[in-house]
């Protein structure tokens, strides 16, 4: 187990984000949820999370968004990208703001699981 | 003018020569003529100044001056016509081969519309041997749904001839032998000769042009279809996330369920994930450019291919066989392309009712730097009629087929520069191969970001060599 790891997820669907919370907390993870990009940003700032989920289009601006802000803060905070798009120039572009990975809407919990657990795995070597 | 020998070689130049050469000796005639005034003329000079008892010395002069003259003109008619042969017969030797190596169908028809010649690749369109079709009507040629239409263009043609394309804007067709049809582009030219007027038509078999057009119509429609179904796919995505999270979360909790009711969460689940499976291949559709590629095992990428349908399979009917070359060397891919790609092929397999599956991987024998893939079934096979439909859009022997997956599966693999072939026997089952380029260097223009196909092969089929898992 990877411990306790600050987890932030953004995503407008709030039954979703809602869901990915529970499921991340009962395997021991501490869970931000944030609807759109500001609060995203504004979690970001105030909680400097280990780990970010964030939807690619969100209400206010795109999910691109949040993750240039938190590669304006931290290099290498992984930042994982999920959208129900899976264009070339989506991926591009989320990656070119620093994006560590991109999933296909609907992701699977399994593979959501594997993913974190990735992700986190080179931090808690450190 | 009198130098000028060589015909223009057009097609009717040979013609034209004949012309010419015809008017020559009326011209050397009248030379001949001229000069036998002039000698004339000259010689009574000559006469008078010469003494009268030298009548047979005149006499024989006369006579010798008049064969010398006979014989220039002779020499330079003879010349004349030599040349005028050797060019006529060069440029009917280099029409001759125009009409005999042309890729399109050459027909010349008189001024009744009886055919008079027709070249071998008219020969090979129209099925029929010269020697049969020549006298004939050239609306033999013609479907019979256009026959008489033709033969009233046909005669309103030869009052005002001039070279144009047949029937332009109209669905032309040439009629076969054996009475099928083929599209046709023709153009028709006028030739006039010294025995009438020849039309000559030349005509192109357009099938291929036809098909290929068709086939960019039917990609239109697809395209547009795809992107209708792409944007309800992505409607769809988050309430089957929502759904598949919260089943999860039912399943995962520390609450007791009754065994029924974890069966029919464990129903539901799959059923989502199956959803989200048409969905993603839905979206998929309507991708215009390959995405992110990568280095993909593709004996990895199999295992993994496994393990996600082989966890669907019903229960003792199904068992893989995994033969894999261990030694292959990557291939430039899209991981997710490649997964739908081997899921989409073993799902058919199943849904054909195979209880074995057989994939191997292995260098392709027959072409250097590619990989090769086979996934043999053997289920129900496929009806040799059914084949060349296979990777059709929209095309589907399943009851709940959408008749995407292979036609998807090709697309995919062909934007990876690879190809798929099929080979199957009803009742006997069912083999796609499936090529694919190998990286060149492995070690260049790695994405080294973390993604869910590095991730380590499970133990039961990661060292597979003619391994069973399953059943």
């Amino acid at each position: 187990m990877a411990g306790q790891a600050t987890i932030l997820i953004v995503d407008d669907e709030r039954d979703l984000v809602d869901a990915y919370m529970r499921l991340l907390e009962r395997a021991g993870h501490r869970c931000l949820g944030a609807f759109d990009a500001s609060e995203a940003i504004q979690l970001i700032d105030a909680e400097s999370p280990d780990l970010v989920i964030t939807d690619l289009s969100l209400p206010d601006t795109s999910g691109i968004e949040v993750v240039r802000h938190i590669r304006s803060k931290s290099k290498d905070t992984p930042v994982i990208v999920m959208s129900g798009h899976n264009t070339p120039e989506l991926n591009e572009a989320a990656h070119a703001a620093g994006a560590s990975m991109s999933l296909l809407k609907p992701v699977s919990i399994a593979v959501l699981r594997r993913v974190i657990a990735e992700a986190l795995a080179p931090k808690a070597r450190a | 003018m009198a130098r000028n020998d060589l015909p223009k070689l057009t097609e009717h130049g040979a013609l034209n020569h004949v012309s010419v050469v015809r008017s020559r000796p009326v011209r050397i005639a009248l030379y001949y003529a001229l000069g036998g005034l002039i000698w004339v003329a000259v010689s009574d000079r000559v006469l008078s100044l010469m003494p009268a008892h030298s009548y047979d010395l005149n006499r024989l002069m006369f006579v010798g001056v008049n064969a010398l003259l006979l014989y220039l003109v002779a020499n330079r008619y003879m010349k004349t016509i030599r040349i005028s042969v050797a060019a006529r017969e060069e440029a009917l030797v280099r029409a001759r081969g125009y009409f005999e190596s042309s890729v399109e169908g050459i027909i010349s028809a008189d001024s009744n519309g009886m055919i008079r010649q027709l070249n071998p690749r008219g020969q090979e369109l129209f099925g029929y041997h010269e020697m049969e079709i020549v006298g004939q009507p050239i609306e033999v040629l013609v479907p019979q749904r256009f026959r008489y239409r033709h033969e009233a263009h046909r005669s309103a043609f030869f009052t005002a001839p001039r070279s144009r394309m047949m029937g332009r804007g109209m669905e032309i067709a040439g009629r076969r032998k054996d009475g099928s049809e083929f599209p046709a582009e023709i153009s028709l030219n006028v030739v006039h000769t010294h025995r009438g007027k020849l039309v000559i038509a030349f005509v192109t078999d357009i099938t291929e042009r036809r098909a290929m057009e068709r086939e960019a119509r039917r990609n239109e429609t697809v395209d547009a279809l795809a992107a209708v179904a792409a944007g309800i796919a992505h409607e769809l995505n988050n309430p089957l996330a929502v759904m598949a999270s919260r089943i999860e979360l039912m399943l995962t909790s520390d609450q007791d369920l009754s065994a029924q009711t974890r069966e029919d969460l464990l129903v539901l689940q799959k059923n989502i994930e199956r959803a989200s499976r048409i969905s993603h291949n839905m979206l998929s559709l309507a991708r215009q450019r390959p995405g992110v590629r990568q280095a993909v095992d593709m004996n990895v990428a199999v295992e993994d291919a496994i393990l996600i349908v082989g966890a669907d399979a019903k229960a003792g009917v199904l068992r893989y066989d995994t033969s894999l070359d261990l030694s292959l060397p990557p291939v430039m891919a899209e991981p997710t392309g490649v997964e739908q790609v081997l899921i989409n092929f073993i799902l058919n397999a199943r849904d054909a009712g195979a209880r074995v599956i057989r994939i191997e991987t292995a260098l392709a024998p027959s072409r250097a730097g590619y990989l090769q893939l086979t996934i043999s079934d053997d289920g129900a096979g496929i009806e040799s009629s059914v084949l060349p439909k296979l990777f059709q859009p929209f095309f589907t022997t399943k009851a709940k087929g959408t008749g995407l997956g292979l036609w998807l599966s090709q697309r995919i693999v062909q934007d990876h520069g690879g190809a798929i072939t099929v080979e199957s026997e009803k009742g006997k089952g069912t083999t796609f191969t499936i090529l694919l380029p190998t990286m060149a260097d492995s070690s260049s223009d790695l994405v080294t970001l973390p993604t869910a196909d590095k991730r380590q092969a499970p133990p039961q089929v990661a060292a597979a060599r003619s391994n069973q898992s399953g059943g």
